[in-house]
Order: C-alpha cells, then structure tokens, then sequence
C-alpha cells in the first residue's frame, strides 16, 4: 500500500509537471502566436488538431460504448456505464484542450454563440461538443446521485447518444464538405470518422480497464471483458473493410489530386501500397484479435488496444496531413510542392498537456468518483 | 447595390508582379503574405519555351466556401459582392484557409512586420535600427504606414487571425479603385459592376470568352480572365504523321 | 483596458442585436434557404457604420517627384500623411510614363525608410583598409567632417597638386555638373570620373556613327508593325519600363515581336518568335537579316534609293558595282554589302548563332516586310562586349535599311527640351586650377589602347572601370583624395577586386552615400545622402512615347535623419568651407546661381539647392522665356505638376540632315572612319593597329562599316564549359534594393529565378548531367573570380550558358542585403566572375558574353 502510494504521487508528479509545462506552452503562444507550430500556409493543421481528432472522436466512441447499457438497457454492462461516461468526459476535455490550444484566436470563441453560421461544419462541432459536454456532465451526475432510471436521466443518456453519433459525422463533414480538396473522400469521411470514433473509443476503454484492473485490482467478472474484446474485434473489422475500400479507391482513380496524393512520401511511411500505421496499427493488431489465444491473454487484450488507440493516432494524423501537404493555387510559387512535417517541440507539448488533463481526470475520477458503481 | 468583380486581361498583363507590390503597400500587408499573387509556370522544352503568368488575388466567389465554413461568419458577404472579414470575430480556426479552393487567405502565424521590431543598429550611432526608423518617422509597425485602411479592418491584422484581399473595399467605398487595379502600369486590370450591363466588366466579358480559375468547382469566381499572356503568332501548318 | 473591454462588450452586442436582425430577415425569407446555406448574406453593421465615418478622397496629398530607381526617370507622384511617404504611383501628368507605374517603383519605400541609412557623417577609426579590415566608422558632426575635407582639398592646392583630386560619379541628376564638373575644375582636377561607361555606352555607339545620334532611342512601338530586340528587356529593366508596360497589350496585337537573347526574358515571354542565341553572336543575326533584305528587295527605297535601273544586283556572293545604285538619305549601302554583308547567308548565320536557319529566313523577311514601321531595338546584351562597338552599329544599321530611322513606327531620337546649363566655371579657375587641369585623366582614356570615341572625339568617353588600374598603378599619377556619390564600383564594376585594392590606396577617401556600401568600406568619411525621389532637389530628362520629359525631384518629405542632398547642398557646404581656408573661388561661383523669379543669390545651402533648380529650368516654367512644350505660369506651377513635355516628336525632320559627317545614314561610316584616323594620327599608327591593339578583328575598309565580329570571351571552353549570362531584375533599383524586404519576397516575378534566394538558371540537360539539382548550393567561377548561389533547372535558357540576374551578394549595405554585415555576402555578385575588359571603342565596361564559367556543387 505504501509502495502504491509512493507510485501515486510520482504520478501525480508526473501529471503535475506535464501540466505546467502546458500551461507555459498557453502562456508562450499568446504571446507569439502560433509560428511556434511547424505549421504554416500550406500545412494548417498539424498534431495538435490531430490530438483533437483524436480525442474527440474516442470520447464519442466512449459514449455510444456507454449507449449499450444506458440506451439499449443491456445490463449486464451498466457495471461499465459510469466509468465510460466518466472517461468520455475527461476525454472530451482533453479535446478541449488540444482544440483551443491550437485556435489562433480562443478568446473570440464567444462569437460562436453571438455569430453563429449554421452552414459551417465548424460551428456545428463545437455547438455539439460543447453540448455533449454538457450532456455528459448532467448525466455523471445523475449517476453519480445514484439515479440511473429516472426519465431524464435515461433522457440523458439517449442525448448523449444520439450527440456522440452526430458529432464524428461533423468531424468528418469539415473536411468531406471542401470540395476544393478531395482527397479527403468528401461525405465517406464521416462514416469514417464515425466508425474511428467506435474503433478508438472500444480501444481506449479496454486499454484503461485492463491496466486499472491490474493496478486497482477490482473483480468485474471476466467473461465482460471477453465479450468486450469481441466487440473490440467486429469495430476493427469494420475498420479494416472501410481502409481497404479507400485502398482500392485511391489505388483506381486518376482525379488529378488522388495521383499527386499517390506519389507524395506518406508521413509514417509505406510497406508496399499500404501505410505503415494501418498495418501496424490496425491489421496487425485485428489479425491478433482473430486468434483466440490472443485475444483471450491480459496481454494480448492490452496489446492490441494499444496498438489500435495509437494506430487511430496515426491514421488521423496521416489523413490529416495527407491532405494538406500540398500547395493550393498560388501558394505553390511561394512553397514547396511537398511540404513535410515533423512535429515541433511546442506542438509536442500541447499532445503532453492535453493527455496530462485526461489522465488526471481519470486519476482522480478513479480515487474518488467510484466509477466502478452500478445501479443496485 | 452594385456586384464588383474584376477582369483580368493576361494579354495586357506583363508580369511585373506591381500589383502584389502595391497591393502590399497599400494594404499594410506583413512579408511573406500575398493577399495578392500569381500562378506561374515555364511549358516546353528548350528552345519552345513559355513562361506564363497569372496574376490571382481572392476570387470574390458568388458562393464562397470561406464564408459558408467559418463558424462565426468573421469571414461574410458584403451586398456589393466582396468577400469580407472581421477580424474581431476571427478564432483563428483557419477553417477558411483550408476551405478556399484558390490558396489566397493566409493566416498570421506570428507578429506581423517583424522586420521592423529590430532594436539593433549595423554601425553603432552611425545607422538606425528598424524600430527606431518607425518611432522617428511615425506610422505604425512599418514607417510607410496606410492609415486608410483602417477604415474597414484593423490596419495591421493582430497574430491568430487570417486576412486576405478586400477588393480594397476602403477605397471603393470613397469611390476609388482598388490599388491593385490603379498601380497596374499595364492597364490589365479592370473593376467594376457586373450586375450593371453599360459597365466596362460587362462589355469585355461579353467581347471575349471569359475563364475563371476553377470553375467546376462551383463557386462563381468573380475574378475573370480574358484572352492570352503570350498570344505569339506561327506560320500556320496541318502538322504531320 | 478598461476602454477596450467596454468595446469588446459593445461589439458583441452590436452583433447580439444584428444576428437577432438577421435571423428574422432569414425568417421572412424562408424560401431564400438555399441562399442562406450558401453563405451569410448579411453584411456587417459595424462595416456599414463605419462607412459613414469615412469621407473625402484620403488623409494625405501627392507630391509630385522623380524615380531613378532605373534610367527610364519617370516622373512621381508620392502619397505623403503627416509628413510620411506612405505610397508611389506614375505621375499622369508625363506624356512619357503616361502615369504608368513599374513594380520597382514601390520599393523606393523602403529605400527611404532603410534602417540601415547612415544617420549621420562618420568617420574611419581603424586606419587598416581592405575587404576584411572593420572600418570602425564612428559618427561625427557635419562640422567635423566638411572641415576634414576642405583641410584635403587645401593641402592638394597649396602643394600644387590638385590633379590628384578625384570625384566618383554614380547615380545623377541633371543638377550633377555641380558637384561633378564646376566643383572639380574649380579646384584644378581633370578627374570626373562617371559612372556612364559601366552602364551602356556601346549602346550609344552604334546610333551615333550611323546617324549621329550618342544617347538612348526611343521606339514609336504603337505604330511599328515588327520590333526586333536585341538583348533589351524593356518590360522589366531599362528604359521606359512604365511606358513599354502600359503599351505592351496593344504593341503584341499589331506587331511582331523577335526577341533576341540566349535566356527567356519577360519581353521574350511575351513576343512572338525567341532567338535563344549563343551568346555574343548578334552580328552574325543581324548580318543575315540585313543580307536577306537586300537580297530579296525588301530595304526602304524612299530612305536607302535603289539601283537606278530597278533592278537588284544583291545576288548572295556577288559584288556590287556602286555606280549602280542611287542612295537617298544614307551613305555607303552598297559599300556595306561589299564589304561586310554579301557572303552573310542565312546559313551562314546559322552555323554561328546556334538558330535554325528557317527561323533566320522568317524573321529576316517578316521584319522586312515591315518596314518602314520595322523596329531594330539595340540592348546592352550584345553590345556590352569587347567587340560590341561593330554588334551595336549593325544591329541598329537595320533601322537604317527599313527606313525605320527617325520614322512613324520606327527608331527615335530626343526631342527637344530648353533647360540650361550652369554658369560657366572658367574665371572662376586660377592658375592652379588650370594647371592641374590639364593632367591626363586618372582612367587612362584617349590612350593608343583606349580610343573611347564619344562623338567623334577620341579619348572623350570615359572608361570607369579602367580608373582602379590607372590609381592602383599610379599611372598617370597617384590619387590622394576623392569624393564619390551614389556609385559603388567595388560592387558594380567587373572584377572588383582591382576597386578593393585601388580604394585601399587612396589616402584619403569621402563616399557621399545613402547606405554604408562596399565603396564606404575603403572611405574615411561617410557623408548620408538624401534619397532623390524623397528628398532631393533636381531634374533629369527622358524621352519615350515620341515625347521628352523634364521631370523634377522635391523633397516631398523631411530628409531623414543628418542626411543633405549630394549635388547642391554638399558641395556648397565644402565650397563655404575652402572660403573660410581662404579660397572662396568655388562660393563666389556658386553665388551666381541667382533666383530667377527673385533675383536674390544664395545665402545658404538650402537656397542654392532650390535656386540652382529654378536656374536651370527657368526656360520651362518662365513664361516670359517660353520656348516650346507644356507651357506654366511660374516655378510653383511646374513645381505642382511636377513634370514638362516637349511638343511631339517631328518624324523624318532629320532625314539628310543627321550629325554625320555625311550627314545621312550612315553604313560607310565616314564619322567613324575620321575619329579613329583621328586617334591613330595622335598615337603616329594606323587604324589596323590601333584595332589590333584594342582586341577587334576588322582590318583595312571593313573597319568603317558595321560588320560582325566573333565574340572575345575569357576562359578555356575545357575548363570552364559555360557562357556566363547575366541579366537584370524588374526589381532591381540599380543594384540598391537588395536590402528592401519586398525585393526578396517577391523576386520571382523575374523570369525563372525564386523568392528569397539568388538562383543561377541552367537547361536541365547540362544540369543532369552533372548530377545538380534545383536548390542545389553552387559554385561558379571564372577565370578571374567565383561566388556561391543556389541551382535553379530552367528551361528558359540555352543549354551551354547559365544565367543568373545581377544585383544580390552585397557583403555590406544593410541587414538584409548581406548575410553578415560587413563579412558574409548574400547570393553572388556577377561582378566577382566578369573580367575587367572593355569595348575600348566606346570604353565600355564588358559584361556580356565576357566569361565563361564552371560549375560545381558545394
């Protein structure tokens, strides 16, 4: 126990650290703007909107998880409820994080309630986010309060529900709706970034049950988890089916921006015509998960969600960058037809503080918001 | 309410680049933003050889993907048809930046004219530093400083929001052109109302077949260009198998 | 902060209450939904209110003043709030730029506003000099610095030794003769050194001994049904660039343009037919097209005559019995063809200038079909070489054959204009002053080796470059002291090494100069200069559109900082300052330049530079002396409009009546024929010896008449394979801009070259073959130097050559301009790898087809 509660504090220290050194890098870009982030006017939107991404889609896939119990009543898994509604909300904040950071003008933010446009993608992501949040938050409570039945609780949770269905379709409609830039698979991305959001958040929540089992060592019956893993196991098939579809599309078509895509050195790298972090990230681990002395191991469960929570990083990323590494129009005369990245320093820090905020949540909600309750 | 929209006459165009110089002086516009720009390619092979050249600047669009995804409508639609933007309501999503299918709007990555913020002298009490040209001559950030453009946007756009062409809509309001078009020395651009059928606009467009930069796209440009920038004359041929 | 939460408050309930507005216009217009998707449609309220704020045409006022950013001198107008230079724009008064404006134009602004303008006068405190020795300038007063120099002056008058007095000339307006003529022959000194040969001056030499003319030409373009351009780049550099740019559209719809140069240049984008030519082989081209003329009858028989029985006895090969033919206004046609022209086949052609044959024959005949209104543009390119003199008399020999000379459509000179010389300095010049100005010249000119042939007159053109060897040799003499302004020949000039080491040996050096420049480096006192369009007093003249402009400078500003203007002001100041020393001669002649609407004269610097301007231009705006053009009711009348034209240009006024010796066209050039028996008289030689001994081919007869030559270029072709080319920018303002920001951000509108970097353009054939690719870091070198750059594949130059534009690789002159101040250079300077060799004809400074080069990546 004492051993333990040293462990805790060096976590705590570790968090705190992270922390701080994301508040300096808040204090350090308004004070010199965003030319900090190896960004620029080609290259727009660099890691911390992929942590954003990210993020926000594992919270929502948290969400429509925590929809078994608290929307379709499958019992058996309310004892998993409270947790995931916790775990999408400190998710969620983190997002939050990572997405505000990476704004060049946060505090004009006010102008989305005041201003707001009803055609722009944009607006209805962070409307929804924003309610979703919310949502969540009354929800936790309610079930922190102990009501799980009552109509506006199960109100709650339908919202919720329905809010984490609707916002990884806006994601994706910010970047499917540019018709200038197709690359980005226009409405497809939505359901893509739909099914990511399922794929990301089933990894997240196993990864986390399975190390807080081992650390807490508190007993949910294991054949939960097995069910889980098979769950786990469909979302990444799904996946799998979408990726080779784009695969095939992308290998077929000659739409001019699809050839420049082709040829452009891919940020992660390629084994063959596929990207290394789909095959690492997500085939690998899906092959794993076939075999059912894998699948069945702690160790095979925590390797595969972590491949796949840290393959879906990747595959953002690259979607992301992929799609912008190229100059637009005139702005070829001022940069180079391919513009590489490497993440700086400062970019790194605002990925650091945003996790750092998650995990803190998770540390505290785990220490004192007894996530493992369920109704009686 | 007028429409304004501009034609560009790549015969008349030289390629002198006056306009994105100007378009900068009068705009306030910080180094390595171009509100106003060209697209310009070297075809053939030695010794049949072209240099083309086009000048771009913000299209204008009719339906403009910018102002459709901004959440805030910092970026909107002015009656008169220009593409315009608040800054003050700008979170430096650069949403529009990525949107825009013709790569005009640049976001402001860092303090603008940071050239002019040097404290430091080349030759000690001998020469200036830069800041010290702007405390002695006045303007603000930069010593040759357009007031006027104040009168619709910040006159020095603050870091975290995109900017872009106006049309120089200060200066069509005082009834002046925009100074892209007034600084062009080869007469190549030309502004005015295309919702009125007697203007200059409306005559040439229908002189010549007009073309407009990405047209499938849907966004009605309303930068139009006309004829060619090198119309070269050849002895005429069937060619042969 | 207080203030400004409460507007942030105000403003989001101003936008509060326009989107509740807004959201109920959307209501009522339901059926407009798809507009709404489209976009907002509203406009700004705060957009609007503001609206009515802003009234009248602007804060500040144009002031009309002068650009010499390039040598087309077009007349400005300078947008001026609170005593700020905010903006340029043409001057739509001038009948020449005919308000155009040009992109270099703009970067003025940041010239004035330069950061790295000296403040003040500064003196050297590290007595060391050369390239790597800190000057440690240190900032004196006025004071201080004028009585240093007065003390110089006096000590060379008192030991009888003013020859050694030198003045540098650079960039000028007509006010020069000031400072550059009255000041130096006053004190005693033959050396007024110019800047004029390093610039064109073989450009010159052509017209002149063809049909009298030395100046630059200007082309009635929108009349010319062809226009042949040899080496010239009138949309991007030199002359009347505005004019040529407000023009260009129409001037490509009604003729055909040739341009003849081995890279693509922004005219050549433009034109009809490119002559990519190997480099310095302009003579054979236009040998060819004047052979094919003749040949197939197309020359302008009202100007050049014909055979007087109609029939053409121009058979390729054959000679030509001169009896024969019966000229009209030119002299020697058939001369010419005998001597220099028969055998000139377009194959012949050819094999030499590395362009097909067919394309020779189609030019050659359109351009005659053309004529009269057949243009020949002459250009620095083929005629800034050592045998250039010959390049530039046969290439502007075409305007003759056309009948394009003088012609609607064709060739044109100056127009007339009436401003007026200064006072005469002579009774000003004591016995000192006369003695010491018959000194030979420190730049060597009139020498057997140096003809310099300005006008007819050997030894009258200045050979600048030349004078770093005559100081360096102190031959004929040494130099002790030296005032120079706005040049900077350690930089400009070929091979500038020599300039390093012949400033070095100056004892005692004064550079009137806007930035600390590579000639500051070697001075002992820095004077700041005014920058002449912000802040000058002066005039120049240029011609263009069949118009002559006399276009004014004023300062539209307050001079920055210490700064005094270098023609007028300066000089006086040093002339008050010699009276104090007891020697007045110099203020008792500028005292002369009276007011003329006054009557007063001088008192101070400030009047003699205004009053010196009115003198000179009295003749413009006096209505009492009016002698033709724009006509004004007094000084403050031309002052507001800032310009004068001339009348019209009187086509063929000049037809049988040219300054020639003949006085017609000529292609027997007798004038040339008198001025180099003239100089081979004074040096008791022939002329085959004085050509032998100035590096040209012609021998005997073939001397006299525009004939090609092959091009003396230095450097082994094994050891160094390409033809160096070099080129302007549109934005260069004469190798001054390379430390304004805007010139870097936006280098690439020049054909091929990038954004802030200085790239040496090569065919991307010989670029794979030595493994280079674009972005590359470089080396050339040449026989006499090597500079680093950056690898630009371009297919816009001729495989063989690499091209690279003039005007980076500044080692000083700002932040910007040099990658260290004072040590590391920024790109290359061209002038590191051209050789110091001349057209001594003319006394031109090579620059062209003058080295070759090898490159290697580094």
């Amino acid at each position: 126990m004492n051993g333990n509660k040293g462990l805790f504090s060096i976590w705590l220290a570790v968090l705190g650290v992270a922390i701080v050194a994301g508040l300096f890098t808040t204090v350090k870009l308004f004070a010199q703007g965003h030319g900090l982030f190896n960004a620029n006017d080609v290259l727009l939107w660099t890691l911390p909107l992929g942590v954003y991404i990210f993020l926000a889609l594992s919270s929502s896939g948290l969400t429509l998880l925590s929809g078994l119990p608290l929307v379709f009543g499958v019992q058996k898994y309310e004892v998993f409820a409270k947790r995931l509604v916790f775990l999408a909300i400190a998710t969620l904040c983190g997002a939050f994080v990572a997405i505000g950071l990476e704004l060049g003008s946060v505090f004009h933010m006010i102008y989305i309630v005041f201003s707001p446009n009803l055609s722009s993608p944009i607006w209805w992501m962070g409307a929804i986010y924003s309610l979703e949040l919310v949502v969540l938050i009354v929800k936790f409570w309610r079930m922190h309060r102990g009501d799980w039945h009552s109509g506006f609780s199960k109100n709650l949770g339908t919202a919720s529900f329905i809010l984490a269905l609707v916002a990884p379709l806006m994601i994706g409609s910010v970047f499917g709706i540019t018709e200038s830039r197709v690359t980005y698979f226009g409405p497809v991305m939505s359901i893509y970034c739909l099914v990511m959001a399922f794929l990301s958040g089933t990894a997240l929540f196993n990864l986390y049950s399975l190390v807080v089992n081992r650390v807490m060592g508190n007993g949910v019956a294991a054949e939960l988890y097995e069910e889980f893993a098979v769950i786990f196991a469909y979302a990444a098939g799904v996946v799998v089916v979408f990726t080779l579809l784009k695969y095939a599309i992308e290998s077929a078509t000659v739409v001019p921006e699809f050839l420049v895509y082709r040829e452009f050195e891919h940020a992660f790298g390629t084994v063959g015509v596929f990207h290394s972090e789909v095959l690492l990230g997500l085939f690998l681990p899906f092959v794993l998960l076939l075999i059912p002395s894998v699948r069945k191991t702690a160790f095979g469960k925590i390797l595969t969600s972590a491949l796949i929570l840290l393959g879906t990083l990747f595959m953002h990323m690259e979607i992301l960058l992929a799609g912008q590494s190229h100059p637009v129009g005139p702005k070829a005369e001022q940069y180079p037809g391919f513009i590489s990245y490497f993440p700086s320093i400062w970019e790194i820090l605002v990925f650091v503080f945003a996790l750092a905020i998650v995990l803190l949540l998770y540390t505290l909600g785990e220490r004192y918001l007894k996530l493992a309750e369920a109704p009686e | 309410m007028p429409r304004y929209a501009m034609i560009i006459d790549l015969q008349r165009c030289v390629g002198c680049g006056a306009c994105s110089i100007a378009c900068r002086n009068e705009n306030n516009v910080p180094e390595g933003i171009y509100w106003s720009n060209k697209i310009t390619e070297t075809s053939g092979t030695f010794p049949n050889v072209r240099y083309h050249y086009i000048p771009t600047l913000c299209n204008h669009c009719e339906y403009a993907p910018c102002v459709r995804g901004c959440p805030t409508r910092a970026m909107h639609k002015l009656d008169n048809g220009i593409t315009m933007h608040d800054p003050k309501k700008c979170i430096g999503c650069k949403y529009c930046e990525f949107n825009c299918p013709y790569g005009v709007i640049y976001f402001n990555w860092g303090k603008p004219h940071k050239f002019w913020q040097d404290t430091r002298a080349a030759i000690r009490g001998g020469t200036a530093s830069p800041e010290e040209v702007v405390r002695e001559v006045g303007g603000k950030a930069v010593p040759y400083y357009n007031p006027e453009r104040e009168a619709t946007l910040p006159g020095i756009r603050p870091t975290g929001v995109v900017e872009k062409c106006t049309f120089c809509d200060h200066r069509v309001k005082k009834g002046e052109l925009p100074y892209c078009v007034e600084a062009c020395p080869a007469d190549a651009r030309i502004f005015g109302d295309i919702s009125d059928p007697n203007s200059d606009v409306r005559r040439l467009l229908g002189k010549f077949r007009p073309f407009r930069l990405r047209e499938q796209l849907g966004t009605g440009p309303h930068i139009f260009y006309i004829r060619g920038y090198n119309p070269a004359a050849y002895q005429p041929t069937k060619g042969g198998v | 902060m207080k203030a400004e939460k409460r507007t942030f408050w105000k403003d989001v309930l101003d936008d509060l209450k326009m989107s509740r507005r807004s959201f109920m216009k959307r209501a009522s217009a339901a059926t407009g939904g798809a507009i709404a998707l489209g976009g907002a449609f509203t406009p700004s309220f705060r957009t609007l209110a503001e609206a009515s704020e802003v009234s009248g045409k602007g804060v500040g006022s144009w002031i009309a003043s002068t650009c010499q950013g390039c040598t087309s001198w077009c007349s400005k107008q300078i947008y001026v709030v609170n005593g700020r230079a905010v903006k340029v724009r043409g001057n739509p008064s001038s009948k020449v730029n005919v308000g155009a404006g040009c992109p270099r134009s703009h970067l003025a602004l940041q010239q004035v506003y330069d950061p790295d303008r000296i403040k003040t006068p500064m003196k050297r405190t590290n007595p060391g000099k050369g390239r790597n020795e800190d000057p440690k300038f240190v900032p004196i007063s006025w004071d201080e610095a004028l009585d240093t120099i007065a003390d110089k002056i006096m000590e060379l008058r008192n030991n009888n030794e003013t020859h050694k007095y030198m003045l540098m000339r650079g960039r000028y307006s007509y006010m020069r003769d000031i400072l550059y003529d009255r000041m130096t022959k006053i004190i005693g000194s033959p050396n007024n050194i110019s800047h004029s040969s390093i610039c064109a001056e073989a450009e010159k030499f052509g017209p002149y001994y063809t049909e009298g003319y030395w100046n630059y030409r200007q082309y009635d373009v929108m009349n010319a049904r062809y226009v042949l351009i040899w080496g010239a780049d009138p949309l991007a550099a030199n002359r009347q660039v505005s004019y040529y740019s407000a023009v260009w559209g129409d001037v490509i719809g009604r003729a055909k343009i040739a341009v003849v140069e081995p890279r693509l240049s922004a005219t050549a984008a433009k034109a009809d037919e490119w002559l990519p030519i190997e480099p310095g082989h302009d003579g054979a081209l236009a040998a060819a097209v004047a052979h094919t003329i003749l040949v197939e009858g197309l020359w302008y028989k009202e100007f050049v005559g014909d055979f007087s029985d109609g029939q053409n006895r121009f058979v390729p090969g054959a000679e030509v019995d001169p009896e024969t033919f019966e000229e009209k206004h030119t002299n020697g046609v058939v001369r010419w063809w005998n001597l220099a022209l028969r055998d000139k086949t377009v194959e012949w052609a050819a094999e030499r200038t590395g362009l097909p044959a067919e394309q020779i024959r189609r030019v050659a005949l359109e351009y005659g079909n053309a004529a009269p209104h057949a243009i020949s543009w002459v250009g620095g390119g083929p005629v800034m070489q050592v045998r250039g003199g010959y390049t530039s008399m046969i290439c502007h020999a075409l305007n003759g054959l056309v009948g394009a000379c003088d012609n609607v459509g064709g060739s044109l000179v100056s127009n007339k204009e009436y401003t007026t010389e200064f006072p005469e300095p002579d009774e000003f010049m004591d016995e000192i002053a006369k003695v010491g100005k018959k000194h030979e010249k420190i730049d060597q000119r009139g020498r057997k080796e140096f003809p310099c042939i300005n006008e007819g007159k050997p030894g009258s053109a200045v050979i600048t470059n030349n004078a770093a060897d005559g100081i360096l040799n102190d031959d004929p003499y040494d130099i002790k002291v030296a005032i120079a302004y706005m040049n900077n020949f350690t930089f400009s000039c070929g091979q500038p090494e020599r300039w390093e080491r012949a400033l070095s040996k100056i004892p005692f050096l004064v550079h009137i100069t806007t930035n600390a420049s590579e000639f500051s480096w070697f001075s002992d006192i820095l004077l700041p200069d005014v920058h002449h369009m912000f802040e000058k007093w002066g005039y120049v003249k240029s011609i263009g559109n069949g118009y002559r402009h006399v276009t004014l400078m004023q300062p539209a500003i307050k001079p920055m900082w210490e700064s005094k203007i270098d023609e007028t002001e300066i000089p006086w100041l040093i002339a008050e300052k010699l009276k104090e020393r007891g020697f007045d001669n110099l203020l008792r002649h500028y005292k002369i330049y009276i007011d003329p609407e006054t009557g007063k004269e001088p008192n101070n610097a400030q009047e003699f530079a205004l009053y010196s301007l009115k003198y000179a231009t009295q003749n413009l705006w006096d209505p009492a002396k009016y002698k033709g053009g724009d006509k004004f009711n007094g000084w403050e009348d031309l002052l507001k409009a800032g310009v004068w034209n001339s009348d019209p240009y009187p086509f063929r006024k000049r037809w049988s009546n040219m300054k020639t010796k003949t006085k017609k066209f000529e292609f027997y050039s007798e004038t040339l024929k008198e001025a180099l028996e003239k100089h081979a008289e004074k040096h008791n030689t022939t002329v085959d010896d004085i050509l032998e001994t100035c590096f040209y081919q012609a021998r005997g007869e073939l001397a006299f008449v525009p004939h090609y030559e092959e091009p003396f270029t230095n450097g082994d072709q094994s050891e160094y394979p390409f033809l160096f080319v070099d080129h302007k920018s549109r934005l260069n303002r004469e190798g001054r801009s390379a430390n304004c920001p805007w010139y870097y951000d936006f280098k690439d509108v020049d054909p091929g070259d990038a954004a802030w970097d200085d790239v040496a353009k090569i065919n991307p054939v010989d670029a794979e073959s030595m493994g280079i690719r674009t972005g590359d870091p470089i080396r050339l070198t040449s026989p006499t130097g090597s500079i680093t750059c950056t690898a630009k594949l371009w297919e816009g130059v001729r495989p063989g050559t690499v091209a690279k534009c003039y005007g980076q690789g500044h080692w000083v002159y700002g932040r910007l301009a040099s990658k260290d101040f004072g040590k590391v250079p920024r790109g290359g300077n061209n002038n590191d790898l051209i050789p110091a060799v001349y057209d001594r004809l003319s006394g031109s400074t090579v620059r062209h087809a003058a080295t070759r080069v090898k490159i290697e990546r580094v």
